[in-house]
């Protein structure tokens, strides 16, 4: 069984320590301000990055297979180019191979650090992480979860069982409005969020803050409402940005560029956050 | 009149003892000034300052230093100092062999003795040349004293206090033992050697630990001292501004199995973050047994982006010592060439003679190819290592030819050149081996890949079409010259067909020199870092992996063209540094400021170089700096005068480095930026 991944070493916002992240591919969801939109899609993805692409006139000089432009039909795919101007976002891996990359860096997890499970939504995968999880668990390897937790489906057990910590998103909590925006459905999200509370020592809440979507009062009273009567262990919230403008051009979708919050206003909603002598820091 | 200036300081290298003399010396001080001044400036200097230069010459070394010592003008510096620095760049000695550099005098010796106690008293000819040069350094010092009593210096009674007890009594107060250094240091510099080291002073001051001051007073001290050693920097500075090998080495593992840290240890780091002088620099000796508190000051030192520390790592520089050979006093008690070559304790072994260069090899057997094309890659690689056996041998040749000039002030200060009666230029040291350097080690090993791929697996060219588009640097075919730059830069990741690589090629050159022996039966030590990766390059032809013809070579164990730092120091830690292979392996390590300007950050940073060195890491340097700062610099550099970079393996004014050096650090950045 394989999976296709996108594996990030020496990550160091996925948790404590220092870690390797590991994007697995699909979401339920489709925020506007997504900043992986490689990973919404769990489908091999090539891309031709034209910087690094060698050509005589408009010929690429090492093979008249190429195709010189963006292709996404992965079969019909010139893949072989030896400066890597073909490039996929992601390859597959098998729960063995992606252990032995991780495994390269254990001498680096040992002040607390590991491996942290991102996307996309790393619990549309539970087969390939349970498998993964297991062959961790047997090393002694950090395993942290960053989920959206909006899909129903048993990846709640994995958690339960493996992670050593879980980042939840919180983000729009209106009904219509989360329908509306992200395509979640909140009432499966509260439900999936009630079934881990006897384990919210091990839970993180993440909240992106972003300008006309998730930072207007009415939402962050029902965030506010959601901290005090969740108790995670911790709260981390972020002004959202607009690195990932490279990544929509390439995939040929829109990108939707986001005023990025004022530093008072986030520590504003900070503040307001931690009313009630909740533990909420800006990342 | 770079050009010019190129030429002259070439046949000065080669042949400055067939012609040396004021005039020539004169140009040479110019030369040195007009790095920082400029031009009009450093000739009006020189002209002022001709007929006080001084070349000396006498009947035997000894007599020479003397009559050179009377001549110096002492010239009292800081009113509020603690300290004199007796240096008159205006005299020198005429040298007739190639001068002993790069090493450290054991400054304990001048400070646990006085002067008189290392008088040998024995009569025959070592001793009494031992003797008489102390007799000199015994005149030179009342002359000091005579100047400074005559002067206003604040501290002038303490300062003399501590001169004439340098002639009769061992140091006993902290000051007294650093002015001991600093009269020492300035003989040293004074009698033409060149990259003074300062070698393991924490350990040297050890004595006085217990000084009953407050650590705010005793850090005040060290700055003043510092202060005194940056003066003369243009002078000191060798080939670049800053590269004068006034290295402090501090820390270290010791021979019981602990570690070794003191009071200075801690005071020298804060003194030298707080000081933001480019010089002196800072290398720290760090192990598994380093304390997480000594580690917090490295932490501190490194934020303070001035270039320094540069970190080595005892728990490999050690064990590849004591396999080579060395004592354990000596693997143990290890300081550095300039700039980072391991040197056995008390040791001043020539360890920076010159640079293996990795690329030569393609040259030499470019003919071979021309008549017939390898059929194979082991073919190819065969042929490779035949042409890099023929450099290596050119260059042991070149190295058995050297001539030392006889060197009695480091000899006063060896305890085996002293005991055995034998200069310290005569092999009278503990150990007399050679070290050299590689360069270019990435550009090849980048190469050979490129023509794994391109000849051997894909069939894209012959190697005879690709060489010879190569020799004529890349004339008409851009394309292929973008083709090898584009492929992926295989050195410096923990790919394991590269590790091996470079483990194979590193082993056959160290097989190459291993029977080799100097005039002083030493043997050969070979390094992965050189700092002529740009000297070298000069006019040297193209390259298999698209450098072109005159283009830098890459920097140490660096690659610059991945942000994945992990992957660098993996590559790093899994080369073999054994047999030989210890003289200098350092990291050249680009920072992004953005990734390490938030406290979380910086300590999983610091945390992953600790990770590092457990792995195997041997030395590392870093850089923390933007490309478009560094841009800024070069365009303005009135607004960064103070702007401090690590080249080559030291520190110095990113404005007052050579043009091609302030293109090639910002290419470096632009690089590094493009692929974080």
């Amino acid at each position: 069984m394989k999976e296709l991944l996108d594996i990030q070493r020496f990550s160091l916002h996925d948790g404590e320590g220092i870690r390797t992240a590991v994007f697995l591919k699909g979401c339920p969801l489709h925020c506007p301000w997504c900043a992986n939109p490689e990973n919404l899609i769990n489908a091999p993805f090539y891309y031709v990055d034209e910087t690094r692409c060698i050509k005589s006139g408009k010929e690429c000089i090492l093979s008249s297979k190429c195709p010189g432009k963006a292709y996404i039909e992965a079969e019909k795919l010139y893949k072989n180019c030896q400066v890597g101007a073909v490039r996929s976002f992601g390859n597959y891996y098998s729960p063995e191979e992606l252990m032995e990359i991780i495994l390269k860096d254990r001498i680096y997890y040992e002040n607390g650090g590991g491996v942290t499970f991102s996307g996309g939504e790393p619990l549309l995968h539970v087969d390939f992480l349970a498998d993964i999880c297991t062959m961790l668990k047997q090393d002694d390897i950090s395993i942290g979860f960053e989920t959206c937790l909006y899909n129903q489906n048993e990846g709640l057990d994995l958690i339960r069982r493996y992670a050593d910590f879980c980042f939840i998103d919180v983000k729009i909590l209106d009904r219509t409005l989360c329908r509306e925006t992200i395509g979640g459905d909140v009432d499966i999200y509260l439900k999936n969020l009630d079934l881990l509370k006897d384990i919210k020592d091990r839970i993180v809440f993440r909240v992106p803050i972003v300008p006309g979507f998730t930072d207007d009062h009415d939402n962050l009273v029902l965030i506010k409402k959601l901290i005090q009567d969740f108790g995670p262990s911790r709260v981390e919230i972020f002004g959202v940005h607009n690195l990932a403008a490279k990544k929509y051009q390439i995939l040929g979708r829109p990108f939707r560029r986001f005023d990025e919050p004022k530093r008072s206003d986030i520590i504003k909603i900070r503040d307001y956050l931690a009313e009630g002598n909740m533990d909420v820091v800006i990342i | 009149m770079k050009k010019l200036f190129s030429l002259l300081i070439n046949i000065y290298k080669k042949y400055g003892n067939l012609f040396q003399g004021k005039c020539f010396y004169a140009f040479i001080l110019f030369y040195k000034h007009q790095r920082e001044w400029g031009t009009g400036r450093a000739l009006k200097y020189v002209l002022k300052e001709f007929p006080h230069i001084h070349v000396i010459k006498g009947r035997d070394k000894v007599s020479a230093i003397g009559k050179m010592l009377e001549k110096v003008r002492i010239r009292p510096g800081q009113s509020d100092s603690l300290f004199v620095y007796p240096v008159d760049e205006c005299v020198t000695l005429k040298l007739k062999g190639k001068i002993l550099g790069n090493c450290c005098v054991d400054y304990s010796k001048i400070i646990g003795n006085s002067l008189e106690d290392l008088k040998m008293n024995e009569g025959e000819v070592f001793s009494l040349s031992n003797d008489s040069l102390i007799g000199y350094i015994e005149s030179f010092t009342e002359r000091i004293i005579a100047s400074v009593g005559s002067s206003e210096l604040k501290n002038k009674d303490l300062i003399i206090r501590n001169l004439q007890d340098t002639k009769t009594k061992k140091a006993d107060t902290l000051e007294g033992a650093l002015q001991r250094i600093l009269l020492i240091n300035a003989i040293q510099w004074q009698t033409g050697h060149i990259l003074v080291g300062l070698g393991r002073l924490d350990l040297v001051l050890d004595r006085f630990s217990d000084d009953k001051r407050t650590d705010e007073e005793l850090k005040g001290i060290l700055k003043d001292f510092l202060r005194n050693l940056h003066e003369y920097y243009c002078l000191k500075s060798n080939a670049l501004m800053g590269d004068t090998g006034q290295i402090i080495i501090l820390g270290g593992n010791t021979e019981d199995g602990g570690y070794f840290t003191n009071r200075f240890t801690g005071l020298f780091l804060d003194a030298v973050k707080e000081l933001d002088l480019p010089d002196p620099k800072v290398l720290i000796r760090i192990s598994s047994k380093t304390p997480d508190q000594l580690w917090e000051k490295i932490t501190d030192l490194i934020m303070a982006e001035n270039g320094s520390p540069l970190i080595s790592n005892d728990d490999v520089v050690i064990p590849c010592m004591l396999e080579f050979g060395y004592s354990k006093e000596e693997a143990y008690g290890y300081t550095t060439s300039a700039c980072w070559e391991p040197m056995p304790g008390e040791g001043c072994e020539q360890n920076n003679i010159v640079s293996i260069n990795c690329l030569e090899a393609f040259d030499i057997i470019s003919g071979s190819i021309k008549e017939k094309e390898p059929d194979s890659f082991e073919a190819f690689m065969d042929l490779y290592f035949d042409g890099l056996e023929k450099h290596v041998k050119e260059i042991l040749d070149y190295i058995d030819g050297i001539e030392w000039e006889e060197d009695p002030v480091i000899s006063l200060f060896n305890s085996s050149a002293r005991s055995r009666h034998m200069d310290a230029a005569c092999g009278g040291g503990r150990s007399n081996n050679y070290g050299l350097l590689t360069v270019a080690m990435g550009n090849a090993v980048n190469s050979i890949m490129n023509i794994k791929k391109l000849v051997y697996e894909d069939h894209i060219f012959s190697l005879q079409e690709l060489d010879r588009i190569r020799r004529s640097n890349f004339k008409g075919r851009a394309d292929v010259r973008e083709l090898l730059s584009g492929m992926p830069k295989m050195y410096g990741t923990d790919d394991p067909a590269v590790v091996s690589m470079v483990n194979m090629i590193t082993g056959r050159i160290r097989k190459m020199v291993s029977e080799y022996r100097n005039r002083f039966n030493g043997r050969v030590k070979i390094g992965l870092s050189s700092p002529h990766y740009i000297m070298n390059s000069t006019d040297y032809p193209a390259s298999f992996d698209g450098r072109g013809k005159g283009d830098p070579f890459a920097v140490h164990i660096s690659n610059d063209h991945a942000s994945d730092h992990i992957g660098l120091i993996s590559f790093a830690a899994g080369l073999d540094y054994g047999n030989a292979g210890f003289n200098g392996n350092v990291v050249d390590m680009l920072v992004s400021p953005a990734l390490i300007n938030d406290t979380m950050q910086r300590e999983k940073f610091i945390y992953m170089l600790r990770q590092g060195f457990k792995q195997g890491m041997f030395q590392l340097q870093l850089n923390c700096i933007s490309a478009d700062e560094l841009r800024k610099a070069k365009a303005n550099p009135e607004d960064f005068p103070d702007l401090i970079v690590r080249v080559w393996g030291f520190n110095a004014y990113f404005v007052q480095l050579p043009e091609e050096y302030q293109d090639y650090l910002i290419e470096r950045a632009e690089r590094y930026e493009r692929a974080s």
